[in-house]
């Protein structure tokens, strides 16, 4: 038998010990792993929020133009409101400012004003103009068309002298509200 | 007799008769049947690992899907988790925003409804609470121990705050949140 070279000895020892390493290395990783039994499972909520918007055919322009009205005059103009959007809501139709001249006697204590829901055929307000602070228009939904006819009129019966050349103008705002 | 001097002489022949020396003296031993034994055995001892495994009725799926909601809206959907293993377990639920997105709407700005939209979990098990606050803050709660053979329900309930009137929150319409809640169960 031959007897091993000095090198040979020191390759056994290297391998030897990284053997040994290795072996220490998975004893340690046996004894001190902190792994513990886990079981996991998981779910969503989803949370989309909706859209009301509402499509006015008057809106920003004049609805009733009346202009050089004499008593006895009657002036009307339709309004047609189609829900945009995913959500329904009720809307309301309100008075937005009222400008007049002059200030007295007023013009509009002296006009008529009457809002009607045509496919309703219902009347929603009727009175001077001065007393209209708005009326509930309904339930609108996403897709529907629904029109409101405005009617101004001048009775005969509320003529005035003072009252020529008065101007008045009523601006009017329609709201929904998601419901 | 000069040959057997001749072999004691030789170290090979005295190394032989120590074995054999040895070798009687263990059989002697051995052989003896004058001892007294008692001998026990526990035998069949078995360790099986426990089993730490639950059931989540919603796995992978919604708990709750809210479309179309609006400020004032509130929502709830329920989840049971099964705890079918043989271990208790200790539970937590890590809540992640995996979606985010912003609204369509008016008034100046597209809002995050994810901003405002509050939740609720609770067991209603036991009835405590897990959390309430904002959805987007839920990040890791602890979620209770369900024993073994148990089962826990927990509700979630997402509300939309109405913040007033004239359209407060109309930068949120059409936003939209998506939250995915990890349920990790540990010894």
């Amino acid at each position: 038998m031959r007897p091993a070279s000095s090198k040979g000895w020191v390759v056994k020892g290297l391998l030897t010990l990284g053997v040994l390493a290795v072996l220490a290395l998975t004893l340690d990783s046996l004894v001190f792993s902190d792994a513990s039994f886990t079981a996991g499972s998981s779910a969503v909520a989803t949370v989309t929020a909706g859209d009301l918007r509402h499509l006015n055919d008057h809106d920003g322009l004049l609805l009733i133009d009346a202009s050089d009205l004499v008593p006895g005059d009657v002036r009307s103009g339709t309004m047609s409101l189609t829900g945009l959007g995913d959500l329904s809501g009720r809307y309301a139709l309100a008075a937005d400012g009222l400008a007049e001249a002059p200030g007295s006697p007023r013009l509009s204590d002296a006009l008529d004003l009457v809002v009607t829901d045509e496919a309703e055929g219902t009347t929603l307000y009727e009175g001077p103009v001065s007393s209209f602070s708005g009326v509930d228009l309904g339930m609108l939904g996403p897709g529907d068309t629904r029109s409101y006819s405005v009617t101004l009129s001048y009775p005969d019966g509320a003529a005035d002298l003072r009252l020529q050349d008065a101007s008045l103008t009523l601006t009017l705002r329609v709201a929904g509200v998601a419901s | 007799m000069k040959r057997f001097k001749v072999l004691f002489g030789q170290r090979r022949f005295q190394a032989l008769i120590t074995i054999a020396a040895v070798l009687l003296a263990a059989s002697v031993v051995a052989a003896s049947g004058a001892n007294f034994t008692s001998t026990s055995a526990n035998a069949s001892n078995t360790f099986t690992a426990g089993n730490l495994h639950h059931v989540n009725s919603n796995d992978g799926a919604a708990i709750l899907t809210v479309e179309k909601m609006k400020p004032g809206d509130t929502q709830s959907g329920t989840v049971t988790i099964t705890n079918d293993g043989d271990l208790d377990g200790a539970f937590t639920i890590a809540e992640s925003i995996t979606g985010d997105q912003a609204g369509s709407g008016e008034a100046g700005g597209s809002g995050h409804i994810s901003d405002v939209l509050q939740l609720t979990v609770t067991d209603t098990t036991t009835g405590l609470p897990v959390y309430s606050g904002l959805l987007k803050d839920m990040g890791t709660v602890a979620a209770g121990t369900i024993v073994a053979g148990a089962a826990h329900t927990y509700d979630f309930t997402v509300t939309f705050p109405d913040s007033g009137a004239n359209g407060a929150d109309n930068s949120y319409k059409k936003s939209a949140v998506t939250a995915q809640f990890d349920w990790v169960e540990a010894q």
